[in-house]
């Protein structure tokens, strides 16, 4: 073996892991090699030198262990509750999120409505089925043109359909003003009604003045 | 006979509390000795508590699969590792510590200034120098038995070994410590 070859052998050398028949050719080396035995002086000064450093001493304070691994439970503890309640404020969130753009509050004169999902879509009315006529009379029927009328009333029809859709959605202003109309013409007729009686009671007088005869009695 | 180490862990997993203080009692002094070569003699004492703290929260987990010694072994060094996270690396004094004192006064001064420069030149080693070095040297691990401990190849474990032993010798010749006075 050469001398690289040796060197890395002598920290085995040193801690006496050399099988006997290494540790013999390292040792027949080095009592010829200067070098590689100045190398391994200075190894058994470094060891040597190790073994000089006393080790640390601790005492562990055992109540003060089972302390602090009672603290670091209730931390642990208090982290996992904050960690849940946070994980389903972002879930109920998260829902709220995906429901939001589908969900419709409204409040109206006489109803408050919850709609969750798309708005059902607008049918257009169901034509009424047209009762079949006798024989005799769907003749005179067929025999007497009258189109516009079907028309009419088939227009006639669709607007009282929309009439009603729309007062379906009509708001609560809509209805005061209606409501304000009706106390107006009461008041009207209230009023038409006084000078009425007014009018009659002036006329009353004017008819005792005029001819006091017929107070007695005697009408003209 | 005393219990071993597994069955201590078992009968204080059975509910045993003083078969874990009998672990304590058991490992703190090495314990507390390897803290201090890896992680520097002024922390030994919080780091040891430290680990055993480790070793109360993690010991319902523990399985009997491998050595006790390397489970502990792998907490200290976790520990160690993390603390040196923490503090970038102090230099490490062996000041303040009572050393053997068996000859004159002038031969326990002597003492001290080597296993201070000593200690300071293992501090200065990076981590995984120190860490195989301590391990083999100081609690005696073969390169297997610290292989299994950190996950390294032996073969890379004894190469850190080697570098270690070899920068050990320049540092301590570069402070002055002749070979006859390291012979004190």
């Amino acid at each position: 073996m050469n001398c690289p070859q040796i060197r890395e052998q002598l920290p085995d050398l040193l801690y006496g892991e050399l099988a006997p028949d290494a540790a013999s050719s390292v040792a027949a080396h080095l009592n010829l090699c200067g070098a590689c035995r100045r190398e391994f002086d200075a190894l058994k000064d470094v060891r040597h030198a190790l073994d000089a450093v006393p080790p640390a001493t601790a005492q562990v304070d055992l109540p003060r262990l089972y302390r602090a691994a009672a603290q670091a439970q209730d931390r642990r503890s208090r982290r996992w509750r904050r960690a849940t309640m946070a994980l389903a404020a972002l879930a109920a969130g998260l829902v709220l999120v995906a429901l939001l753009p589908s969900l419709e509050i409204r409040v109206e004169a006489h109803q408050f409505a919850v709609r969750w999902g798309a708005p059902p879509p607008v049918l257009p009315p169901a034509p009424l089925p047209t009762p079949v006529p006798p024989e005799a009379e769907r003749t005179q029927f067929v025999s007497v043109p009258a189109p516009d009328v079907e028309e009419q009333l088939r227009l006639l029809g669709d607007l009282v359909q929309r009439l009603a859709d729309d007062a379906d959605r009509r708001d609560v202003r809509r209805s005061r003003d209606l409501e304000m109309l009706r106390t107006q013409l009461t008041d009207q007729r209230e009023q038409a009604r006084q000078w009425r009686l007014a009018t009659e009671r002036d006329v009353a007088a004017l008819y005792a003045v005029q001819f006091p005869e017929t107070r007695k009695g005697k009408q003209p | 006979m005393q219990p071993s180490d597994a069955e201590l862990m078992r009968r204080w997993q059975e509910g045993d509390a003083d078969a874990f203080e009998g672990l304590v009692r058991r490992w703190q002094r090495r314990v507390a000795g390897l803290l201090g070569r890896l992680a520097g003699p002024g922390v030994a004492a919080d780091l040891c508590q430290d680990v055993f703290l480790r070793v109360y929260q993690a010991g319902p987990r523990y399985r009997e699969e491998g050595a006790f010694t390397t489970w502990l072994y792998r907490i200290v060094l976790n520990t160690a590792r993390d603390a040196g996270r923490r503090a970038r690396r102090e230099p490490k004094r062996v000041a303040d510590r009572d050393l053997p004192g068996d000859g004159g006064p002038d031969e326990t001064v002597c003492r001290r200034e080597t296993a201070d420069a000593v200690a300071e030149a293992v501090a200065e080693l990076p981590n995984p120098l120190r860490d195989v070095l301590t391990l083999r040297h100081y609690e005696g691990l073969s390169f297997e038995e610290i292989a299994r401990l950190t996950g390294t190849p032996a073969s890379t474990l004894k190469s850190r070994f080697t570098a270690a032993l070899a920068r050990l010798r320049v540092r301590l010749e570069q402070q002055g410590l002749a070979p006859e006075e390291r012979q004190a």
